[in-house]
């Protein structure tokens, strides 16, 4: 189960995230960018043309988030490639290797500058899924 | 926050007081006329100033000017300054987009002499500027080339040939930051600049032609070269994909570094460190090089311009002349006095611009006895101001300035309201030609999105810290 939810934010975007794991909630995080990028890009079955791997060590579990979208975004600009598909083959609360692959993209629809900390707390909602909301500055 | 936790000082001028909480180093104060307050109350402004009132070394006061909203960390709109060298640089009190600024071109054509080349002129400027997202421009950069660019800033762009060694005097810094090191910059943010020159992404970013509708103070607009009647160019956009990166890195790099220093902000995006330290000064040279990539940009857009003027009008020495470019997402270290004494401070302004007064030496000659002109952009369809810095601003601000209108609506809530091609034809009837990648674009950015920039202007001019020299009205935008 996963859960992403697009909230009002002034000039930014506030996303919230809510899985029923740790993984699946950083499979929500990447829909969302993917989303946010291009949206609709990852719906219709694309062919996968490249693929890279991640490898982030972070202090803990919302700075691992964080800097895995901060990561994912960077890999989106330097390749100028959407990445629809995170298999993720090792993961803790402050570690995460996982392989994303996707397809090359002429152009992005939304110029998004940054993932932010800002707001970012992944925990355990009153269900016992992962929750957290993430403000993306565009 | 709510609005009956400020206590209003002037007209102008309202405090939350260092009682607030008990973290506070020096008080909050917001610059707005009344009619702007409910809007700055109403979502998270407030409660991200009085955070900033928190950074370890910041001295007299947080700030926010009256086109403030809610950001991430630092509210946008924010000044902060820092104590010199041992007080916090924090990334998070600049911003994503480093050096994102404005410059104004003045132009000594008449809009009534060429009125009806308007939307000519505006698909020129669009084949000419290269926006949108991930798209590249006509330039190339290696990588000998982009260390260049990063240490010389908007001189590169006059090295080869675009633009003149006069454009510099007109430039903040005259467009270098000679901290700059290209080597605290990563390979990942050199890499996402190499294609970037020369072009203005999207987002807010703009390239506008805007006539001279209104002259409020005559020495300074004579000084200015602004004429009534005649065209001007404003530019708006920053360091792109390789400002971005630097902050994304350097944010990073001190969510990290702060357990060292026993630093622990309310908020993470107010990550910060010591400016003395390793990871301080690495920060400053690589935000200096972004900074100065920007500069270039903006030099290179303006080149760009006058192709377009070219094509359309058959000279290029017709172009239009950089009146000014100025930077609202920096760090400086600028000089105030405190107690009588002068000091050095680390000044932050997040979506704030320099407004220095008269006798600033780094002035140019023309208007050194006026002071620095301040470049207020309305939103699309609405007026933009050019205004004059004071001394004034000094004692009151560390220099600083509004940079805008100031969101008032959600991008989402503005597409979901606003008819785009409606909102187009609109602005064609009233006689300005809007050109974009999207309909999106034009919708986040419609007029209905901003607070009244003439409120904005107005508060800062009834403070003193920039005095209204001249009201400019759009013609043509070009947006990504």
């Amino acid at each position: 189960m996963k859960k992403i939810e697009f909230l009002p934010h002034i000039a930014d975007v506030r996303i919230r995230l809510e899985a029923d794991s740790l993984e699946q909630l950083f499979c929500a995080s990447a829909e969302a960018l993917s989303e946010m990028l291009y949206p609709g890009f990852c719906n219709d079955g694309k062919t996968l043309t490249i693929g890279r791997s991640l490898h982030i060590i972070s202090m803990d579990r919302t700075t691992l988030l964080i800097d895995f979208l901060s990561e994912l975004l960077t890999l989106a600009y330097t390749e100028k490639a959407i990445f629809c598909y995170v298999h993720i083959e090792k993961m803790s609360e402050t570690q995460i290797n996982a392989i994303v692959s996707g397809a090359l993209v002429d152009g992005f629809e939304e110029d998004v500058k940054a993932v932010t900390y800002h707001e970012a707390n992944v925990q355990k909602n009153e269900t016992g899924n992962w929750e957290t909301i993430v403000i993306v500055d565009i | 926050m709510k609005k009956q936790h400020l206590q209003k000082i002037e007209d102008y001028l309202w405090e939350i007081p260092r009682s607030y909480n008990a973290n506070m180093h020096v008080p909050a104060r917001v610059y707005a006329l009344e009619g702007l307050i409910d809007a700055i109350s109403s979502d998270r402004s407030l409660d991200q100033l009085v955070n900033v009132a928190t950074l370890p070394g910041i001295m007299k006061a947080s700030m926010v000017m009256p086109d403030a909203h809610e950001g991430y960390g630092f509210p946008i709109g924010g000044v902060a300054a820092t104590q010199y060298p041992d007080g916090v640089i924090s990334p998070g009190g600049i911003g994503y987009d480093i050096n994102c600024g404005v410059r104004l071109m003045v132009s000594k054509m008449r809009y009534e002499d060429v009125a009806d080349r308007m939307e000519d002129l505006s698909k020129e400027l669009y084949k000419q500027i290269p926006s949108g997202v991930g798209k590249g421009g006509m330039i190339q950069l290696n990588r000998k080339a982009m260390e260049d660019v990063l240490i010389k800033g908007a001189e590169w762009a006059v090295d080869k040939g675009m633009g003149s060694l006069e454009d510099l005097e007109h430039i903040e810094n005259h467009g270098c930051l000679k901290e700059a090191d290209p080597a605290t910059v990563s390979d990942k943010a050199k890499q996402r600049g190499l294609d970037q020159l020369g072009t203005i992404g999207a987002g807010n970013h703009f390239v506008e032609i805007d006539v001279v509708d209104q002259i409020f103070h005559e020495e300074a607009a004579g000084a200015f070269g602004l004429q009534k009647g005649n065209l001007a160019v404003l530019i708006h956009t920053g360091s792109r994909g390789l400002g971005h990166q630097v902050a994304t890195d350097y944010i990073r790099l001190m969510v990290n570094a702060m357990p060292k220093y026993e630093y622990k902000p309310p908020d993470r995006e107010l990550a910060c460190v010591p400016f003395s330290s390793e990871e301080g000064q690495q920060y400053f040279k690589a935000m200096c090089a972004a900074a100065n990539f920007a500069w270039c940009n903006r030099q290179v857009i303006s080149w760009e311009v006058c192709k377009a003027w070219e094509n359309v009008f058959g000279s290029y020495s017709d172009c239009p002349k950089l009146l000014y470019d100025v930077a609202h997402n920096i760090a400086k270290i600028e000089e105030y006095t405190f107690n009588g004494k002068m000091e050095k401070v680390i000044v932050h302004r997040k979506g704030a611009t320099r407004a220095f007064g008269a006798d600033f030496e780094e002035l140019p000659r023309a208007f050194r006895h006026i002071g620095q002109p301040v470049l207020i952009p309305g939103s699309m369809g609405t007026e933009s101001y050019v205004l004059v810095g004071t001394n004034k601003s000094l004692e009151l601000t560390f220099g600083s300035s509004c940079h805008g209108a100031g969101r008032r609506m959600s991008r989402r809530a503005a597409k979901r309201q606003v008819n785009a091609p409606g909102l187009q034809e609109q602005l064609k009837k009233q006689g300005i030609f809007v050109t974009a990648g999207s309909f999106k674009g034009i919708a986040e950015e419609a007029p209905v999105a901003y607070k009244d920039v003439n409120l904005v202007v107005e508060t800062v001019h009834r403070a003193g810290i920039a005095l209204k020299v001249a009201k400019l009205k759009p013609k043509a935008v070009i947006k990504g």
